[in-house]
């Protein structure tokens, strides 16, 4: 009986215009995305490729420029990629800098471009309710509901016909789209997947299912509550809003809540300080060695050497008090951004994009750990050379910079605590859709 | 009749709870993105008169600096090529940022302060620093109201209209309806005052709720002028539904089904909000090639080392600059030409580029809409050229003042009025290397402390408004063929 209640739910939804309009519309925007993000891709390693030349070419012992290599991942789920370090600039007299790629498009601010995240957890989901809204209300509206429970039928198998039958009908256009989106990226002749990122992208694909599976038992809980589908969809619609927009843009500032920082502008207002302390003692020590000069009446050379001391000291006292703020300040940004996480991660939407994204290597702590390796090489590659030391002439032997990216089993462990909300979610809604489905009238 | 129908409309909606609903759903986006965006706003706000203070404490720096450039007189010379730091010389952020956010984030860029050797003081605008902001917003993008309209509303507005007539027909009512003497451009009518009521009334009460949290907020003051601004947004937001509530019931009355209405009118909306404008600036990058940043970059510095290398044919250089080379100062006129001659192509293939774009994302209403809100919040495309015309003057005025500067004190000038004495007697010459100093410090903090004080202009009202008039009269358009598409579906469509 079940079957034929999963059957039955099934193809009522395929042989619709709902249906092709689902898969048109996953299709046309997965196909769309994938042409557009690895191309994007493939402007973005030639560009590396140009930079990690030009710094080559340009580097010294004195200083060195190390570049990270953007993956095909990240690309498609673009998390913070595009807003972090692409390189970091170490040199002898200062700490490391991390910089970023320029984007000179003002129309990529105002009109975002579109990654797997956005078309998963916004337009997908946006479907799942959509395929989910009248699946008890609409019958309920038109009758057949009641027609079906005049028929030896249990109510428990009505409602897991409903899900199974429904949520087939979702997924198949959903992952069609998306297989054939990843198929496109894959065969793009300057992009290679290594083993590793298939099988983040396949941990990434069974993430994308349950998130679809959490809204559509929404859908389908909120039709069980109301007597009308134009309440329902709007219900939902509400719920939707409140998980995509309202949460996750609320959790940094209930972070705050919890967890003061000064602002950047007051901490660099703080870093200044100590750091016009440092020059004004600079300045005192060189005047002193000046006057020790004359009225010692040392060579040149001597003086010379007394005030090459001076600026070593300075300019270790300096880089050190600005690596120390830097990294202090960069400290209690995480913490305040790990909580925003955990807050966030109430929402379906923020818990799948927290999971996409630590799987593809691009959420918040990727940035961080891209950094510490360069501080890493830093100490490595400027081993026993002091300012003056150091030329500025190309080194002899060539320390060069690899980075790895984390493995798939480190991303997934990360990844782990968002997925288990997520079935959280979609347990608790089902749960919800069965008490109340069994509960409530037919008619 | 249309007013009969209008009244019926408007009465199930409230029936059907969808006008709370939709009071709900706006009122609370509205006061969450209005609340997060004032206290946003309150910090931008305190951050920029901070760096104001800070430039009193820069000029103090100088004077170390300055002390140390003493062109090897002083045995103490630093590492001229340091770069000293970055100072912000910021734009007031925009109060209706808080609405429109759009490209405010560009327009507070940090600057680099550079002293190059012999070449005095420069300015360099530096594109780059995002490490001030938590990552966090980077991930989840925030709610301002022109995102809630765009998106929310947009979305909101086909929930309203995609049952309109496809609902009537399938409950029957519709047939029972048009067998009174009454017109299908009646109904049309009565259907979309009815319905566009019963949504702009929850959106207009939740917005103003949240506006009069905004008056009534310390942490922002608004004049006349933005208040007037404010209006008009909200005005080309109620054109923007109506485009939207138009297609909706086109739709409605053209599908069978209204759960065929809604994913239609769901395709429709991706395709609008989403396709059509990435693919107008993707459309624009393909045909406008522009070479990157990095490029560009490249490009640059090989031209230089060019210029480099045939200088150093004539003439052997002892400077070295890391990370660069060698270093010609006779070669330095020619460089910056050329340097300058590569910045203006790429700056004109990007305006270009910029101007094809802009074109093809107004062939949706979406794109209209962002670009006329965006410019009456002062945070559009023509505010950010603005801000970058001001700061690129700034560094033509800061190049200038410290040419003039340094020739004035490096130059005869001083020599002429304090010769210096002879280098026989070390004290008093290192006396009048000590005086020199801070003459040449008092004349460049004075010289200097104009430049920071410089303002940076917004764009009036009457500029505003002449800059979105094409899109003001696209998005009156939009609405027009939106109409004429439902009044013809209506007439045309099947009534059972």
């Amino acid at each position: 009986m079940l079957r034929t209640i999963v059957e039955k739910e099934f193809l009522e939804k395929i042989l619709t215009l709902r249906f092709a309009t689902a898969l048109i519309l996953s299709l046309g925007l997965s196909i769309i995305s994938a042409f557009v993000l690895s191309n994007d891709y493939a402007q973005e390693l030639s560009d590396y490729n140009t930079r990690v030349q030009l710094h080559n070419e340009t580097s010294s012992d004195a200083s060195i420029i190390v570049d990270r290599k953007p993956l095909p991942l990240a690309t498609m789920f673009h998390g913070i990629a595009k807003d972090s370090a692409a390189f970091v600039r170490l040199s002898t007299d200062t700490h490391p800098e991390p910089g970023e790629t320029i984007d000179d498009n003002p129309l990529s601010v105002l009109f975002p471009t579109v990654d797997l995240v956005f078309v998963i957890g916004i337009v997908m989901s946006l479907l799942a309710i959509l395929f989910a809204y009248d699946a008890v209300s609409g019958e309920r509206e038109a009758g057949t509901l009641a027609l079906i429970s005049s028929n030896p039928v249990k109510k428990p198998m009505l409602i897991f016909g409903k899900w199974i039958g429904g949520y087939l009908s979702l997924i198949l256009p959903c992952s069609v789209g998306l297989l054939i989106g990843l198929a496109i990226i894959s065969l793009h002749p300057m992009i290679q997947f290594s083993s590793a990122d298939w099988g983040a992208f396949g941990l990434i694909f069974l993430g994308t299912m349950v998130y679809l599976s959490c809204f559509f038992a929404l859908g389908v809980l909120i039709s069980a509550l109301t007597s009308r589908s134009s309440t329902a969809i709007l219900a939902l619609l509400f719920l939707w809003a409140l998980s995509v927009f309202v949460i996750p843009s609320l959790s940094p500032s209930v972070a705050k809540v919890f967890y003061e920082i000064p602002s950047y502008a007051a901490q660099a207002r703080q870093t200044n300080l100590a750091v016009i302390e440092l020059e004004h003692q600079r300045r005192r020590e060189h005047e002193e060695n000046a006057l020790k000069v004359l009225d010692e009446r040392l060579w040149w050379d001597e003086g010379g050497k007394l005030a090459g001391e001076i600026e070593n000291r300075y300019i270790e006292a300096k880089r050190g008090t600005l690596s120390k703020s830097a990294s202090d300040y960069r400290r209690k940004l995480q913490k305040q951004e790990q909580i925003a996480a955990v807050i966030a991660s109430v929402s379906p939407y923020a818990s799948f994009k927290l999971f996409a994204t630590r799987l593809a290597g691009t959420d918040l702590g990727s940035e961080d750990k891209f950094v510490a390796a360069a501080e890493h090489f830093y100490n490595k590659y400027f081993e026993g050379t002091s300012i003056f030391s150091a030329s500025g002439r190309p080194r002899k032997e060539k320390l060069s910079f690899s980075y790895t990216e984390p493995t798939v089993s480190e991303r997934l462990k990360s990844g782990l605590a968002p997925f288990i909300i997520l079935l959280l979610f979609t347990s608790l809604f089902l749960i919800g859709g069965y008490v109340i489905f069994l509960r409530s009238d037919v008619k | 009749m249309i007013w009969l129908i209008a009244k019926k409309e408007f009465h199930d909606n409230w029936i059907s709870h969808k006008i709370t609903l939709a009071f709900v759903l706006c009122l609370v986006l509205m006061t969450v993105s209005l609340g997060l965006a004032m206290k946003d706003y309150s910090d931008r706000l305190s951050s920029y008169s901070l760096s104001r203070s800070e430039d009193a404490l820069f000029l103090d720096r100088i004077a170390d600096y300055v002390y140390y450039n003493k062109e090897g007189e002083h045995s103490g010379e630093s590492n001229i090529g340091d770069m000293i730091d970055t100072i912000g010389i910021y734009r007031r952020p925009a109060e209706l940022s808080i609405l429109a956010r759009g490209l405010e984030d560009r327009m507070n860029r940090p600057v680099r302060f550079m002293d190059i050797r012999k070449l005095g003081f420069q300015i360099q605008i530096d594109p780059g620093n995002k490490q001030e902001r938590n990552k966090l917003f980077a991930l989840f993008s925030p709610l301002d109201f022109l995102f809630i309209t765009k998106v929310m509303l947009s979305l909101l507005t086909i929930l309203f209209a995609f049952s309109t007539i496809a609902g009537e027909r399938e409950s029957g009512t519709l047939k029972l309806m048009l067998s009174n003497p009454v017109s299908r451009g009646q109904v049309l009518l009565g259907k979309f005052l009815g319905g566009y009521a019963s949504l702009v009334a929850p959106f207009l009460a939740a917005t103003l709720i949240a506006l009069l949290l905004v008056a009534l907020s310390p942490s922002i003051a608004l004049n006349g002028e933005n208040w007037m601004r404010i209006t008009l947004i909200i005005l080309v937001s109620l054109v923007y539904i109506a485009v939207f509530f138009f297609i909706g019931i086109a739709i409605s009355a053209l599908a069978r089904r209204s759960a065929t209405a809604v994913l239609l009118l769901l395709a429709i909306w991706v395709v609008l909000t989403l396709v059509v404008p990435n693919a107008g600036w993707l459309v624009a990058k393909r045909v406008v090639q522009v070479p990157s940043e990095q490029q560009i970059e490249t490009e640059q510095f090989k031209t230089a080392r060019q210029i480099e290398d045939e200088a150093e044919k004539k003439r052997e250089s002892q400077s070295y600059l890391p990370a660069y080379g060698k270093y010609h100062v006779e070669a330095q006129p020619e460089i910056k030409k050329a340097v300058k001659a590569i910045e203006e192509d790429y700056k004109a293939l990007r305006q270009k580029r910029l101007s094809l774009s802009q074109i093809l994302t107004r062939f949706s209403p979406v794109g209209s809409y962002v670009y006329a809100t965006v410019g009456l919040a002062q945070t559009g495309i023509e505010d950010e050229k603005q801000y970058y015309t001001t700061l690129r003057q700034v560094e033509i005025d800061f190049a200038a003042e410290s040419e003039r500067l340094l020739s004035q004190t490096f130059g005869d000038g001083f020599n002429k009025e304090n010769p210096p004495p002879s280098k026989d007697d070390p004290y008093a010459f290192r006396a009048w290397v000590v005086q020199k100093s801070s003459s040449i410090y008092e004349n460049f903090k004075e010289g200097f402390s104009s430049l920071f004080s410089r303002t940076f202009e917004k764009s009036s009202l009457s500029e505003t408004l002449n800059a979105i008039r094409l899109d003001l009269l696209l998005l009156v358009l939009w609405m027009g063929l939106a109409f004429v598409f439902a009044t013809l579906a209506v007439v045309r469509c099947e009534v059972r």
